[in-house]
């Protein structure tokens, strides 16, 4: 989908990246949207897989690291 | 017990047992024959624009999440968790790229697939105990849309949508086809009325007769465009397929443009009607000179298109509604009442339009709130013994052998049958196909 | 910003006003009703909706019950005093309890006022008779010609209404 507008947009960098974090509206509920400007993908993640994120630990993150971007 | 064959017979020669307006039994088999297989509408897609969007609608009894999933696909699932039955929305509107049940979290994607069950290994021994794999919500057995109207049918076998719909179709458009962009719907306003479901599906369906005394308080204070209503006997009355319903007069030798300049839209939307409309729509409003009024798809989706006087500069904004009779039980409804427009139209018009039906129309309507008194008082009166021996004459328009008082118009530009005047041709069309469903063996309830 | 004591003289014409209003339209002097609003009124009423706790939303921001200024409102009040209003006529018996009022001191010459109401109303002798709960959130106007109504939002307690029809002011 194309996001809505987003508001209040968050930057997270270090460098090796950079990533815009937000909140959008959609018409019924709100997602948190991640961006990379750099590449210009993005993700919509609503707030039940946002929790789920946070059941992970950061050897999840590093399982999806090491697959990098297919 | 209910003699159906008499009753069904009384409906046939036009002639409607008053009971049917009141009665357990009747509803019961209405949900049995009915409304276990006819395409019955729940949402339309812009209510769901955004993958995750949902709302909770249902079908009779039947609670239904109708999600738009993360590929973007239209669903209807049936919301009752599969392992303890739990409503697993219990909010009528959000975003969710999962459902969790409250009870025991079992989670579900959007498009309905389970996705976990907590202590699956130590609880269940895996899926050698329970096998997650192609366990899902469950869909309505058939779904389908047409102009982003989404409909489901509990019977896994339904007619196709489109098929269906037919002639009716042609009508449909001029509510929910203004431009290339679709209609969009605002709402809706739900209220609870003491009536029986099937009065207000007939009154749009083709109830001309009505306006010029239930409505005669809004001409008195000049918020309808035309001065008198007894005009509405000039307009002309449709059956198309499934659907059925009402037109204006307008204005003798009016083009395209005039004419839809008299029901208040501006240039720039007569301009994308034109273009969006076939040759053959635009001549009901050009050729035929008749506006498109209120209008009932079978069972219970209906239709209103009106052009009131909204200030005091006597401008007139046209609206329409989308509406729903969802039955509660053989006296009680309770009405969804959407604001629809086209999703092009500038934010003036919408603003406008907007207002129009605030004024006239929904709970607040003023139009609607008479229907209503009328509707209550109906069902009210047939609830009891005398009313099983009344026959309400719903022969309007036909003479003692049958034949139509005025014969059909020839060179109408619309498909089906219209008549021109007075007639309740519309009202039996409506209680035919309701007849042919409750006469039907209820192949449906096997499910 | 905490309300005005209960001893205060604005508070306690903001409780009459509403009081005296209410009375107004139980006696159905809709006429006399509109006297009491400004010309630039807003009379609003979203339609409610069932959200999650943390959703953010509990009405949907482009639908309401009402949205009239005075132009709608004087319309709504002539269709009532026609012969042909069928929907109040015969009229209901309505009783608009008003309490919990609350006001604020919002300018010089305007109070916020919050108020709770009960709408009781009652239609034939068959009937059961249906209540409306709803809170109101009303911008009171300190005018040469007295209090006057300049802004309500009507905050319905109900996503369904058990009420045929909206031909009643709440």
């Amino acid at each position: 989908m194309s996001a809505p507008a987003s508001r209040e947009a968050i930057t997270v960098a270090n460098e090796f990246t950079e990533v815009e974090v937000s909140r959008v509206s959609t018409r019924n509920g709100a997602r948190l949207r991640i961006f990379v400007p750099g590449s210009g993908r993005e993700i919509l993640l609503c707030p039940l897989e946002l929790e789920a994120l946070t059941w992970q630990d950061h050897e999840f993150f590093t399982g999806l690291l090491a697959d990098g971007l297919a | 017990m209910i003699d159906l064959p008499g009753v069904l017979a009384d409906v046939g020669r036009g002639m409607i047992p008053a009971r049917i307006y009141n009665d357990a039994e009747i509803f019961a088999l209405e949900r049995d024959r009915l409304f276990s297989s006819a395409w019955i509408f729940l949402a339309h897609e812009s209510e769901i624009p955004s993958p995750g969007d949902y709302v909770v609608r249902r079908v009779l009894a039947d609670s239904f999440i109708v999600v738009r999933d993360e590929n973007g696909t239209v669903r209807a699932l049936f919301n009752m968790c599969l392992h303890k039955g739990m409503a697993v929305c219990r909010a009528e509107m959000g975003n969710a790229s999962h459902f969790r049940c409250p009870y025991h979290a079992w989670t579900y994607r959007n498009d309905g697939r389970l996705a976990g069950v907590p202590f699956h290994a130590e609880a269940y021994g895996g899926d050698d105990g329970f096998a997650r794999e192609d366990q899902s919500l469950l869909p309505a057995p058939a779904i389908d849309t047409y102009n982003g109207l989404i409909f489901v049918s509990l019977n896994a076998d339904p007619p196709a949508l489109r098929e269906w719909l037919g002639d009716f179709c042609y009508y449909l458009d001029f509510y929910t086809r203004q431009s290339p962009a679709g209609v969009q719907l605002r709402g809706p306003q739900r209220w609870r009325i003491k009536a029986n479901w099937k009065i207000g599906a007939e009154n749009f369906a083709g109830d001309s007769y009505h306006t010029p005394h239930t409505h005669a308080s809004v001409v008195d204070i000049g918020l309808s465009r035309e001065p008198k209503a007894n005009k509405r006997k000039e307009g002309a009355l449709y059956m198309a397929g499934p659907g059925s319903g009402t037109t204006c007069k307008l204005p003798p030798g009016g083009s395209f443009l005039e004419q839809l300049r008299y029901v208040g839209y501006p240039d720039e939307m007569i301009v994308t009607m034109a273009a969006t409309w076939s040759k053959d729509q635009a001549g009901l409003v050009e050729e035929s000179g008749f506006m498109v009024s209120a209008a009932t798809l079978f069972p219970n989706l209906s239709f209103v298109h009106n052009w009131p006087v909204i200030d005091a500069a006597g401008t007139v904004a046209p609206f329409i509604s989308v509406r729903q009779w969802q039955p509660v039980s053989e006296n009680e409804t309770e009405v969804l009442s959407w604001f629809a427009v086209d999703a092009g139209a500038s934010e003036h018009f919408k603003r406008q339009s907007y207002r129009a039906y605030l004024m006239c129309f929904g709970s607040s309507g003023m139009f609607e709130q008479d229907d209503v008194e009328n509707w209550v008082s109906i069902t009210e009166m047939a609830a009891g013994s005398m009313a099983r021996r009344l026959l309400l004459n719903s022969r309007m328009g036909l003479t003692s052998e049958d034949k139509p008082v005025k014969p059909p118009m020839a060179g109408f530009s619309g498909p089906g049958v219209a008549y021109q005047g007075f007639g309740e041709f519309n009202q039996r069309h409506w209680l035919s196909q309701w007849s042919e469903h409750l006469g039907a063996r209820d192949e449906a309830t096997s499910l | 910003m905490k309300p005005l004591p209960y001893s205060d003289e604005l508070h306690q014409a903001a409780h009459q006003f509403l009081v005296e209003e209410a009375a107004l339209l139980d006696a159905g002097d809709y006429l006399g009703w509109l006297g009491l609003l400004c010309e630039d009124i807003k009379y609003v009423m979203p339609v409610r909706v069932t959200t999650a706790r943390g959703a953010g939303f509990d009405s949907l921001p482009d639908m309401g019950h009402f949205d009239e200024d005075m132009y709608s409102l004087l319309k709504r009040v002539q269709r009532l005093l026609t012969e042909h209003a069928w929907a109040e006529d015969p009229p209901s018996r309505t009783r608009h309890f008003v309490s919990n009022v609350r006001t604020f001191a919002f300018s010089e010459t305007e109070l916020y006022v919050e108020s709770a109401l009960l709408l009781f109303r009652s239609r034939g002798d068959t009937r059961e008779a249906d209540l409306v709960c709803a809170g109101r959130t009303d911008l009171l106007r300190l005018t040469t010609e007295g209090m006057r109504l300049a802004r309500r939002e009507i905050k319905v307690d109900e996503s369904v209404l058990r009420t045929q029809n909206l031909a009643a002011f709440l």
